[in-house]
């Protein structure tokens, strides 16, 4: 009887520690599954962002390339705020809290799909990739656009634009609605390289930005998804 | 009889203990491979396109050096872009999910085989100094191949190219299938220096992209075919 006491306690032990990984590997998914959720509605966002960035910088293109940048229009400012001045409407960030701890604290062994793991594993490779791409964009941005905004740009226009202190997206939202224009002048017009000017907006907008999106952040898009169904379907989530 | 109980308690959980470590050694084996089976094969298309990227390179060298640029062929136009313009299909991000998980958590331990060990940190060092080298390509990308692109590029032809929501990379593959003929005309041809353009090409394609190839990737190919075989020999995995 003794013998058999001894034995069922080992049973039930080993039977418990089952359990308790269960229960774990849930709690971390339901964690997980939040995590990209919400990232999921971010990025989308973000897309967004990008493609209004995107079409200011084409209209821009088009605009060097034959208009009179002596007298500018309402809708050529709002485009270079949007097209050049902005950033970090279009950065993306995904959260890695959960992912991170499932990485460095051995978790991730509780999830026993290989499936899952393989998705984890492509997902980490896919936010590196964003973020090694951003970091490209910041440093074309501060060796290519910067010099067109300290030289062309019209910082009158930008502290009548920010006048109530109100927040850079903000204001040019609230801008673009309105039917107030303030004036924009384009400044050191004589200093003003056309083909050198389009080209520069060309590798920014379409060779990098679009490049991000249609390729980095669709990868980022395809596999939170498929990880958001998997841990649906795996663990009953909603 | 008591304390033979106790002892044979004792000895039972030792065995659980063992049986446990056994167990989770297994399991992380078998995710570890996986991983590192889906590295091979993306390893193997990122050198494909390392290939593609430095042939077009060597045509741009030659053609630099020696042909007209005033009515450049389709041919020209594809190897500019697969030279000059794309560098994300020819960068190699392993999946580090489970080699992070197996050093940060502490279970490398589960893992008796010395020779599995060693492996695991040339892998860790192979695959730093692939980020490390891609670090330096981007820097050479940006430094001595984006200004041949704001220069000489058309970007005319790249909005032409882009007329749907396809990828660059799908986009120029289609019109590489095709008979279509899209015009492709350098910019600034009066400031192009051929011999100064070829001399960057030529150091970008050998002193840069082969030699990452042909050095850091293929090492990286070497530990991750020695690990895949180990692996395989010692938890029969297929």
């Amino acid at each position: 009887m003794l013998f058999l006491a001894v034995f069922c306690g080992f049973l039930a032990e080993y039977q418990l520690e089952h359990k308790i990984e269960s229960d774990r590997a849930k709690q971390l998914a339901r964690s997980f599954y939040e995590e990209l959720k919400n990232d999921s509605v971010n990025v989308v966002i973000k897309v967004e962002n990008r493609i209004k960035q995107e079409n200011a910088i084409q209209y821009l293109m088009k605009y060097f390339k034959d208009s009179s940048l002596t007298n500018v229009s309402k809708t050529f400012a709002l485009n270079f705020l949007y097209g050049i001045t902005f950033r970090t409407p279009s950065l993306f960030e995904p959260k890695t809290v959960v992912l991170e701890q499932l990485k460095n604290s051995g978790s991730l062994r509780y999830f026993k799909s290989n499936e899952l793991q393989k998705l984890i594993g492509d997902l980490s490779v896919a936010i590196h990739n964003i973020n090694d791409r951003q970091l490209l964009e910041t440093d074309v941005r501060y060796n290519y656009l910067h010099p067109l905004i300290i030289l062309h740009y019209d910082y009158d226009f930008d502290a009548a634009l920010k006048k109530n202190d109100v927040a850079f997206d903000m204001a040019a939202a609230a801008y673009e609605t309105s039917n107030e224009t303030l004036p924009f002048q384009f400044k050191s017009i004589e200093k003003f390289d056309k083909q050198a000017t389009i080209n520069t907006l060309g590798l920014y907008g379409m060779t990098i930005l679009n490049s991000t999106r249609k390729v980095h952040y669709q990868k980022y898009i395809t596999l939170n998804a498929e990880l958001l169904k998997l841990l649906r379907k795996e663990y009953h989530l909603k | 009889m008591l304390f033979l109980a106790v002892f044979c308690g004792f000895l039972a959980e030792y065995q659980l203990e063992h049986k446990i470590e056994k167990d989770r050694a297994k399991e992380l084996a078998k995710s570890f491979y996986q991983e590192l089976r889906n590295d091979s094969i993306t390893a193997s298309v990122k050198i494909q396109n390392r290939l593609k990227q430095e042939a077009a390179l060597k045509y741009l060298v030659k053609y630099f050096r020696d042909s007209s640029l005033t009515n450049v062929s389709k041919e020209f136009a594809l190897n500019f872009l697969y030279g000059i313009s794309f560098l994300s299909p020819s960068q190699f991000e392993p999946r580090t999910i489970m080699l992070e998980q197996l050093r940060n958590s502490g279970s490398l331990r589960y893992f008796k085989n010395e020779e599995f060990q060693v492996l695991s940190g040339d892998l860790t060092v192979a695959i730093k100094n692939i980020y490390h080298r891609q670090d330096i390509e981007g820097d050479n990308s940006f430094q001595y191949i984006n200004p041949i692109v704001i220069k000489h590029y058309d970007y005319e032809f790249d909005g032409k190219m882009r007329k749907d929501d396809k990828s660059i990379f799908e986009v120029v593959m289609d019109y590489e299938k095709s008979n279509e003929i899209i015009p492709f005309r350098l910019n600034n041809l009066d400031k192009i220096d051929r011999k100064s353009i070829a001399d960057i090409l030529s150091f970008y394609s050998t002193n840069v992209v082969s030699s990452t190839r042909k050095i850091h990737i293929e090492k990286y190919r070497e530990v991750n075919a020695k690990l895949l075989q180990l692996l395989r020999n010692q938890y029969h995995l297929k």
